[in-house]
């Protein structure tokens, strides 16, 4: 039934038997989407391995598969790693019930799909996701940002520096050192004494992409010389030795 | 006492004015007759051929009188001492006497890694002792194989259906072969990570080889592919470790450096993953087996920006026949790739690159700046650290090293860990030839192109032949589908068996005390 929904809605008409693989043996289709993740690399991809079935035009199908309720979660998950490398944005509206999902997992999933959709959806999508109550939701929503949609949501990034979890203040810091967004060194200097070594490393960096120079300045640096993460400390004497 | 010291400072007694070199041989592990049974548990058959002959040099017996005698005392468990095929010694404290000087005597080991001695002792004609010689006893420990040893064979999985890489395959017959084997996948749940399946290592001494299989406890596909496809006589199957593996335990993470400076067997290295407070990493159990071999000391690296984590994924060893240290390394450098770019038209189509990780142009790579910072900190944090690892586990210097170009992308189903973006060169088979002095490379079609089927209009072909020593043949065999877009490629599809090195103990030249 939800395929024919969403065949209806996106003027599309395609059926189970007509995908490749399923022509001679429709089980084999419903064998896909049924197993168990085989324990490989990569099971998501690994289970759409077959080019034919991964082929955008079958999208639709796999949009139907993953909304229907009973659709196992690790089928779920592979779909969204399937769908993750191709064009979505007119599915933006059946997908984002699924940013409100109970499962943690789920959420955090599909925050890869975020830059396939329109802008407008990326918005509403994102606008959900930043104050998500799992850390690993936003962690992967600042992450998603900071790699394809940098500028555009300078803003999420920014607040992120101020998250409770550390693993979000990393990607914050980091996502705004690589699209090289303006921020003051007084909203940097902070994370240079942050509890978690790695929001350290990279705010260190961050700043100096964004101010070269101006960390040899602040009365920190003898601190991050005997850091306890050797990769801080080798990032500071890094920086001495460019300037 | 250390093997390491045994085998580099060997040193056998004096007494009779000369020096006894250690008896080196092997562990009888196997099952030669194929009965079922390990043969140290079983008795010696026509097929055995593991035992390790011990010839008593010519000038102690030279020096016995006619009427001397020789007695030769076993001083620990663990061997057994033959003559003429006839057992005459089981463990520590037994005694017995040669009767024939010229008599044919072997010595059978039970386990790897074993040190002891025996004592060879001068009767004179009316049984009082004369003199002894003690003789050190070593069972070879187990050695990993490094790139400089000569391939025999090397193994992939093939497949027609869910896992379709005939090309694949055929690369590698035409490359290689009658010295490439396939096995079908299918058989085994589709599983085609043979390299971290299995590792290749071996005991070999004094004419004597014990090929080993060590079988992995990630327990996937690829379990019961040693069991089925590779037992055989002179092999030896076996698993260190158990309980839940890691990405880290699968064997494309360890690997072995070739012979340096004060390590002629070469070097163990591996990758650790870090999370948190926690660390994944390999086995102890296998460490710690690591640890008693002594003579290829491990060392590990940090692997934490990859998707999979193994060290096979960004750098490899290959021959040069013309460095004094008969290779060079290799290894993924993102400056030298986006050097590599910057040659290039911005405009060039990248077909693969654009239906399969969304890069329409080489310009699309070059100009994503993301994507560029996110290069930066992985030469910054892992691949430069990786490089001055090399230099001080290894002694490597900057003629040493060829840096590659590569660039690395956040991986589907990743959550933001990394792995190539294009199909890892290093990440290659190097199936060496018989002297160690080059080597058929085979390695991961990189697609850098606009006409697909056209490898010859590869400009990352011809960059990447040009950076190769003399004496190695590349071939660029297609893993696309089936190996790069699952995070994989060459070496990770694959297996090699090569000739091993011979355990010897280098003999202590300087007079005794």
């Amino acid at each position: 039934m939800m395929y024919w929904i969403l065949s209806t809605a996106f003027a599309q008409t395609h059926d189970w038997s007509t995908l490749p693989v399923c022509v001679d043996n429709i089980s084999v289709c419903e064998e896909i989407y049924a197993a168990e993740p085989l324990p490989t690399r990569n099971p998501a991809l690994f289970r759409f391995n077959d080019p034919t079935l991964a082929a955008s035009q079958w999208a639709p199908i796999h949009v139907e598969r993953l909304l229907t309720e009973d659709t196992p979660e690790h089928v779920q998950l592979a779909l969204i790693s399937l769908l993750s490398q191709q064009p979505l944005h007119s599915f933006g509206v059946v997908l984002l019930p699924l940013y409100t999902h109970s499962s943690d997992e789920l959420r955090a999933a599909m925050v890869d799909l975020i830059p396939k959709l329109n802008s407008v959806d990326q918005a509403t999508a994102i606008e959900q996701l930043r104050t998500d109550s799992d850390w690993l939701v936003r962690e992967q929503t600042l992450r998603m940002i900071s790699r394809h949609l940098g500028s555009s949501y300078s803003s999420v990034l920014q607040d992120g520096l101020d998250d409770a979890a550390p693993e979000v203040r990393l990607q914050a810091v980091k996502g705004l050192g690589w699209n090289d967004i303006t921020t003051p060194i007084v909203r940097l200097e902070p994370l240079l004494k942050d509890s978690d070594s790695t929001v350290r490393l990279n705010a260190l960096r961050t700043m100096e992409r964004l101010h070269p120079g101006s960390v040899l300045k602040l009365d920190i640096v003898d601190s991050l010389l005997t850091d306890s993460n050797p990769k801080v400390r080798r990032e500071i004497l890094r920086i001495q030795k460019t300037h | 006492m250390s093997l390491l010291f045994l085998l580099l400072g060997c040193n056998g007694g004096t007494a009779w004015e000369t020096t006894v070199p250690a008896i080196i041989g092997i562990a009888n592990l196997d099952d030669d007759n194929q009965d079922g049974r390990t043969d140290w548990d079983g008795d010696i058959s026509d097929d055995e051929n593991d035992l390790t002959v011990f010839e008593i040099p010519s000038d102690m017996l030279d020096a016995l009188g006619k009427k001397d005698s020789l007695r030769i005392r076993q001083n620990n468990n663990g061997f057994r001492v033959y003559v003429n095929g006839t057992l005459k010694s089981n463990s520590e404290d037994d005694v017995f006497d040669i009767d024939d000087p010229e008599a044919d005597i072997e010595v059978e080991f039970q386990s790897l890694n074993t040190t002891g001695s025996i004592t060879v002792v001068w009767l004179n004609k009316n049984g009082d002792v004369k003199a002894e010689q003690e003789v050190d006893v070593i069972s070879a420990p187990m050695l990993l194989n490094h790139h400089l040893q000569a391939m025999e064979q090397v193994y992939a999985m093939e497949g027609n259906g869910f896992v379709n890489n005939q090309e694949f395959i055929q690369g590698f017959e035409t490359a290689l072969g009658e010295d490439f084997t396939a096995f079908d996948v299918r058989t085994y749940e589709w599983d085609v990570w043979l390299q971290d399946e299995i590792e290749f290592a071996n005991l070999a001494s004094n004419g004597t080889r014990l090929d080993i299989v060590i079988n992995s406890i990630r327990d996937r596909g690829l379990d019961k592919l040693p069991e089925n496809e590779l037992s055989g006589a002179d092999t030896w199957i076996n698993t260190w470790g158990s309980g839940m593996a890691t990405s880290q335990d699968s064997f494309g993470n360890l690997e072995v450096a070739p012979p340096v400076e004060g390590y002629p067997y070469g070097r163990i290295y591996y990758g650790d993953w870090y999370y948190g407070n926690s660390i994944e990493t390999i086995t102890e159990d296998l460490t710690d087996e690591f640890t008693k071999q002594e003579l290829q000391l491990p060392f590990k690296l940090d692997v934490t920006f990859l998707c999979v984590g193994h060290v096979d994924e960004y750098m490899t060893f290959v021959p040069d026949a013309s460095s004094p240290k008969g290779f060079k390394f290799m290894l993924a450098d993102v400056n030298a790739g986006y050097d590599f770019l910057d040659t290039l038209d911005a405009s060039m189509s990248l077909p693969k690159y654009a239906s399969d990780h969304g890069f329409a142009t080489v310009g699309s790579i070059v100009n994503d700046g993301a994507l560029r910072r996110l290069n930066e900190d992985i030469q910054l944090d892992y691949l430069d650290p990786t490089w001055e690892a090399m230099q001080a586990e290894l002694g490597l210097t900057e003629e040493d090293l060829i840096r590659v170009p590569m660039l690395f992308e956040e991986a589907v189903g990743c959550q933001g860990y990394t792995a190539t973006l294009m199909p890892s060169t290093l990440n290659m088979v190097v199936a060496t030839n018989a002297d160690g002095t080059g080597a058929d490379l085979i390695m991961p079609d990189p697609y850098f192109r606009s006409t697909v089927g056209d490898q010859s209009q590869d400009p990352f072909i011809e960059h990447v032949n040009g950076l190769l020593p003399e004496g190695n043949t590349p071939h660029w065999i297609d893993d696309w589908a089936d190996y790069h877009m699952m995070l994989g490629e060459v070496h990770c599809g694959s297996n090699t068996l090569r000739t091993p090195m011979n355990i010897e103990a280098t003999p202590n030249t300087e007079e005794s005390p």
